[in-house]
């Protein structure tokens, strides 16, 4: 069940360590890798595979029960809720609207004209789906 | 307890080869010793040496490592977070240096004696064995090495730096015991060396030593980061304890060395006058319970007015070398006093002369110098005629020599004691002798003997102060004599219960004291032989001084312990010294 | 603030080097169960800290209480209980790691075996060669091993990434979060290394002019003007503060 969440942790980025777990798991629910009503691993479990303090995991996974996102059953363990993948995408997407302002605010500070960076976007999603689509062929 | 022999363990573990490299240097060395001397003594005897040697160097070499390299490295600091107390450490490392030790001084043990089954014989075992032996009561000194250098070894980061700290450490011990004892000589404590007590304060010693270490290293293992708090810790009892030793030695050897003339426990030593009478010089000391008593103060008296000096503390009345009575002293033969090393009082520290004045004295110093107190030597019972010496016989026995100077003629008298037995009279030539029971003249020139007195069983001959006669004692009775005729001064006293002695005098006088013996009730007697004035006295029995002065009378020390001055017929004239 | 579960209670210590004082009437408390990272300047104190702690070093003034014992009176109960990983591990020169590992083996009550062979496997630490021959990462894995083989209720941890690569320092990571799966086992770490920290730590004090000036959760060190956690800046920033 753990190797389901496939994720790294890593210190020296941007985000804190309980941040980027809590991103990852987010991202998993509304991928769709961890449906609802799934079991999640022990927090110890998680802690070691990831290489994170437990308390940390812990708290995580304390704050995503508070948002909805995860419930706890007292001796069975911790799920996935009903509505968590609608909350998760939300949350992915609200997180990525950020991240797009933010890449939208440092590229006018470079610089680029509102056109530009309009092409900028349609290019870059070219190439990804010429690269899916080679992936996909081999 | 594990835990100490676990570590133990390691540690043996751990040296392993430095223990071989020991063992193996024994061997050599004394295979090397058997090979190098030729005979069976002086084999044998190298060999026992060089095994006390090697037993007292593996232990200081292994002592000394105890603690400084494992310090030095952070191995120690390493250790120091196990879960072991710092008395188990302490311990360890204790059991690590005795084990070591031990079995060092056995192998060479056992190597000198397989040595000796290889390379020697009977003879040379015999010799190896009584030298071993003789060494054996230098065992207790391995306890005190070890002590030493486990103790320099937690001050000290080098091992080589704490065998060499560890050998000025005992040095220094070495120093203060031996400083230590001349104070508890003068004390009256005896301090010659003997197994008993050299095992005893060896023991003792390296307790205390150790007993430092410990505390020491409890108080380091807390402190492993600062070097300067370890050896403060581990100096600061051992200052305390000699600075008290030192504060206290000093103030006991004080109390001992000088002595008052009012002190309730001084005694009287002796005493000479000045030939006019006017001073009069004092030697007094302590009685101590151990009846030893501590050096002498010399002090000087003036009769008349009261006033007194101390000339030497502590020092000596020089008297007559021959017998125990005063040189009475004048301007052409000044007083000869000696003054004594107060650290040391066997050793002289200088040379004091007092020549008296009309109103005073006056004292001169002059640095000790065996050619000048040679040279005072003196005696006042020798006629100008003859030469008196006492020489050691070969059985070690006494014999007298006299010497007739003008004549050049010499007679040896010998199973003799000078002056005690053979006394040179007035008269050139003619000596009084004291030959077994008979007291004869003896003529030097003819060789001729006259008999003076028979005497009766065991029989003794005390001169006067100034030679002139001499008191017979025999079982019955004593009988003063005059030296020269042989004529009997006085109707003899019983010995019986009675002790007859000359007094002591400034002038030629002859004079007589009797004691009752036994019987505190009954005064003594004072008998002027010359003039048949006597009267009686009342002197403290424990202080039998007796000096006459011809100008002023009698000085004695009273029943009640004063120094009084009586006059001629035994009135009290003054107390010279209350106490 | 003392409750129940006070792992390490810390009151009014103050230790002085010569005529230096390096901990200055310092309070501290530790929780069961939390990784605390011990962060500060060099030489401000945190080993010295660790020592006090450990009974290696005595305190001048204040009480100290760890697991409950005094560690000057208890010393030697207390270590048997206590893990600790020294910046310096000196040992004699033929002794192989097997060996010392047998040694100190003999002094814990609660020396594991499996969990020993656990560790070694999992750090990759070969036992064969001698102490004096390991490199240094191989040095603090084996400190490590041989501090937790035992199952210390606290662990003290003086500068364990320092000087490791970064394989060598998930190794130690992976070791320590390993350790946690206990409840109630404690750890305080002293490092410079931050991002180790903020992987393995819960909560932060910092150590400065002698004293724990700040000694919270490690989330709540947020740096002004940058989203998140950044304990480096924390750090640079409560300096800053202190200064003007």
């Amino acid at each position: 069940m753990g190797s389901k969440l496939d994720f790294t942790v890593d210190p020296k980025g941007d985000r804190s360590p309980s941040e980027q777990i809590a991103s990852a798991l987010r991202l998993a629910i509304a991928s769709g890798v961890l449906a609802p009503g799934e079991r999640l691993p022990s927090v110890r479990q998680l802690a070691i595979d990831v290489l994170v303090n437990p308390n940390t995991v812990g708290k995580v996974w304390r704050d995503l029960e508070r948002d909805g996102v995860l419930e706890s059953r007292p001796g069975d363990g911790v799920f996935v809720a009903a509505g968590a993948p609608a909350l998760c995408r939300a949350a992915c997407r609200r997180e990525l609207r950020l991240r797009l302002d933010e890449w939208i605010r440092d590229a006018r500070r470079a610089g680029l004209e509102p056109e530009e960076i309009a092409e900028q976007f349609l290019r870059a999603r070219a190439r990804r789906s010429s690269a899916a689509r080679a992936g996909g062929e081999r | 307890m594990s835990s100490v022999l676990v570590l133990v363990r390691q540690q043996l573990r751990e040296s392993r080869t430095s223990s071989i490299l020991a063992a193996l240097a024994t061997s050599a060395a004394l295979g090397f010793v058997h090979a190098w001397f030729p005979g069976p003594a002086a084999v044998s005897e190298a060999a026992a040496l060089a095994i006390g040697v090697l037993a007292a160097l593996w232990t200081l070499y292994f002592a000394s490592d105890s603690f400084a390299g494992d310090s030095a490295s952070g191995r120690l600091a390493t250790l120091s977070v196990l879960p072991v107390s710092s008395r188990a450490l302490w311990a360890s490392r204790l059991c690590f240096v005795a084990s070591t030790s031990l079995a060092q001084s056995v192998w060479a043990i056992f190597v000198g004696y397989a040595c000796q089954l290889a390379f020697g014989d009977a003879r040379s075992l015999e010799h190896f064995d009584t030298a071993l032996y003789g060494y054996v009561p230098w065992a207790f000194a391995l306890p005190v090495l070890a002590a030493a250098a486990m103790l320099a070894s937690l001050l000290v980061e080098s091992a080589l730096a704490a065998m060499v700290s560890s050998l000025l450490l005992l040095s220094g011990l070495a120093a203060v015991l031996a400083a230590l004892s001349r104070f508890l000589a003068v004390a009256g404590v005896d301090v010659r060396p003997s197994a008993g007590i050299a095992a005893t304060g060896a023991m003792l010693l390296a307790l205390m030593v150790l007993a430092l270490g410990a505390h020491s290293f409890a108080r380091g293992q807390r402190c492993l980061g600062a070097r300067r708090v370890r050896a403060f810790h581990a100096a600061w009892p051992l200052g305390v304890l000699l600075c008290v030793a030192g504060v206290a030695t000093a103030a006991e050897h004080r109390r001992r060395v000088s002595v008052e003339l009012e002190s309730p426990r001084a005694v009287m030593d002796s005493a000479s006058a000045s030939s006019d009478g006017a001073y009069i010089a004092l030697a007094v000391r302590n009685l101590l319970l151990s009846g030893d008593g501590s050096p002498a103060n010399v002090w000087l008296l003036d009769l008349e007015t009261g006033r007194r000096e101390l000339l030497a503390r502590p020092g000596r009345l020089l008297d007559d070398r021959y017998l125990r009575y005063s040189l009475p002293w004048s301007s052409e033969k000044p007083l000869r006093v000696l003054q004594n090393n107060p650290l040391d009082f066997r050793e002289l520290n200088s040379l004091i002369e007092v020549t008296p004045g009309s109103a005073s004295w006056t004292v001169n110093k002059l640095p000790a110098n065996a050619g000048v107190l040679g040279s005072w030597l003196a005696t006042r019972a020798v006629p100008a005629w003859a030469s008196v010496e006492r020489k050691h016989d070969k059985r070690g026995g006494f014999s007298t020599i006299v010497v007739w100077t003008e004549r050049g003629i010499e007679r040896v008298f010998p199973d003799t004691l000078a002056l005690h037995q053979v006394l040179p009279t007035s008269v050139a030539g003619r000596v009084l002798w004291l030959r077994q029971r008979e007291l004869v003249h003896h003529d030097m020139d003819s060789g001729a003997e006259t008999l003076v007195l028979r005497g009766e069983g065991r029989t003794h001959m005390s001169p006067s102060p100034s030679g002139s006669a001499v008191l017979v004692s025999t079982e019955v009775a004593y009988t003063a004599v005059d030296a020269t005729t042989g004529a009997v001064l006085h109707a003899p006293w019983p010995s019986k219960g009675w002790r007859v002695t000359w007094s002591d005098a400034n002038d030629d006088a002859r004079v007589v004291q009797l004691r009752a013996i036994g019987r505190p009730d009954v005064p003594s007697r004072i008998i002027d032989l010359d003039r048949g004035v006597q009267f009686e006295i009342d002197p403290d029995r424990t202080q039998p001084f007796l000096l006459r002065i011809a100008q002023r009378g009698y000085v004695f020390v009273r029943a009640d312990g004063d120094l009084v001055l009586v006059d001629l017929q035994g009135r009290l004239v003054k107390v010279l010294v209350e106490r | 603030m003392r409750s129940a579960a006070s792992v390490v209670s810390v009151r009014g210590l103050s230790v002085k080097f010569a005529r230096r004082t390096v901990l200055d009437k310092l309070d501290f408390e530790l929780v069961a169960g939390s990784v605390t990272a011990l962060v500060g300047e060099n030489g401000v104190g945190k080993s010295t800290l660790l020592r006090v702690l450990v009974g290696a070093l005595a305190a001048d003034e204040g009480s100290v209480r760890v697991l409950g014992l005094d560690p000057m009176r208890d010393g030697a109960r207390l270590r048997a209980r206590v893990g600790y990983v020294a910046d310096r591990f000196e040992v004699a020169e033929r002794t192989t790691a097997r060996e010392w590992l047998e040694f100190v083996a003999r002094f814990y009550p609660t020396w594991n075996l499996a969990e020993q062979r656990r560790l070694c496997e999992l750090l990759e630490l070969e036992l064969a060669p001698r102490v004096a021959e390991l490199s240094k990462g191989a040095r603090a894995k084996l400190a490590l091993v041989a501090a937790l083989a035992h199952e210390p209720e606290l662990l003290l941890l003086d500068e364990p990434f320092s000087g490791l690569d970064v394989a060598a320092r998930r190794a130690v990571a992976s070791a320590v979060i390993g350790h946690l799966r206990e409840a109630g086992r404690t750890v305080l770490v002293v490092s410079h290394s931050v991002a180790d920290l903020e992987r393995v730590a819960d909560r932060v004090a910092l150590l400065e002019a002698g004293r724990i000036e700040r000694h919270d959760e490690l989330e709540s060190f947020a740096a002004h003007g940058r989203r998140g956690v950044d304990l480096e800046a924390a750090l640079l920033g409560a300096k800053q503060e202190s200064c003007s």
